[in-house]
């Protein structure tokens, strides 16, 4: 039984693997868009900048977590 | 089609190619490793049952996502879609500034066909030929499935066009496999996966905000900008990683 066993552990890793590389990072994009989520249909912003905010915060993540491993 | 409807209909249509090209030529280097030591039949058969499966998936999972509030589908769609599409291009961004090694496939060519000559022999059906073959095929396509079910619950009406664009992509590969026999190591597997990385992270960002109930400028336009600014984000990730 252990071949079963082996190809399902593997099939349920790639399914945590298709969003999470690096826990931290893919932590806090969810924790970002939870945040979004929660606060910016609260404030009625005309001409777009809620999706400026939206988008700023994810790519302050990404090049803050780029520039945090290219340094270890 | 209106022009509006093509700021989707190519984009989506191109990360489904990217996306499915990128893993099918992994999937291929197994299958040509395992191939080449253990015989073809029960290899390509392994590969052509996942594929099999995978149309299956899209097929079921497509029509199922129809049945669910557009409302929900966007935020949830949205979210999981800019999780995967960072994922992929924080990892394109560390392998092309050369923090992390790009992907060999000569050496995974190498690696599978070693651990294939370390099974024993076999006679008649060969059960780990199929079992490799369908479980890397499988696997790899894990990941394109998920990106044509993401784009065509972010709109139905691409699904169509990201599903071809995969399927292009998947005949395309098939048949540099057979026609050189051998690993496509020479296939920019990194730029592709920045490009689908930021693709990716554009259509997500668009949808989980649509579903949050912002107004996007433009409305379908701002596709085509989040995309711009992706990829100039990227470009100056990929310098401060350099550095």
């Amino acid at each position: 039984m252990s071949a079963p066993i082996s190809a399902t552990d593997r099939f349920l890793r790639k399914m945590v693997g298709l969003f999470v590389d690096d826990w931290r990072f893919a932590l806090t994009v969810a924790g970002w868009l939870l945040l979004a989520g929660l606060l910016l249909p609260r404030f009625s912003m005309a001409g777009g900048w809620a999706g400026l905010i939206l988008f700023a915060g994810l790519g302050l993540i990404l090049v803050d977590s780029v520039r945090r491993q290219a340094r270890h | 089609m209106s022009s509006l409807a093509w700021t989707q209909f190519g984009p989506s249509m191109l990360t489904g190619f990217l996306a499915s090209g990128v893993e099918f030529v992994e999937a291929l280097t197994v299958v040509l490793a395992v191939g080449s030591v253990r015989g073809w039949r029960d290899a390509v058969v392994g590969a052509l049952c996942a594929i099999a499966v995978m149309l299956l998936l899209v097929a079921t999972l497509g029509s199922t996502l129809t049945t669910i509030p557009v409302g929900v589908i966007r935020v949830t769609i949205g979210a999981l879609t800019v999780m995967f599409g960072l994922r992929w291009l924080h990892k394109a961004i560390l392998r092309a500034a050369g923090v992390i090694p790009l992907r060999d496939e000569d050496a995974a060519f190498a690696r599978q066909t070693a651990r294939m000559r370390n099974h024993g022999p076999f006679a008649g059906w060969d059960r780990t030929a199929f079992s490799a073959t369908f479980q890397v095929t499988l696997l790899e396509g894990v990941e394109v499935v998920f990106i044509v079910i993401a784009i065509g619950a972010g709109r139905p009406t691409l699904l169509m066009p990201a599903s071809l664009g995969a399927l292009a992509a998947l005949l395309l590969v098939a048949a540099l496999g057979v026609a050189v026999h051998r690993p496509l190591a020479r296939v920019p597997e990194n730029s592709m996966k920045f490009a689908v990385g930021i693709l990716l992270s554009a259509f997500g960002c668009f949808w989980f905000g649509e579903g949050i109930g912002i107004e996007w400028p433009g409305d379908d336009l701002s596709i085509l900008g989040l995309i711009g600014a992706f990829l100039i984000l990227s470009l100056t990730a990929v310098r401060v990683a350099g550095r």
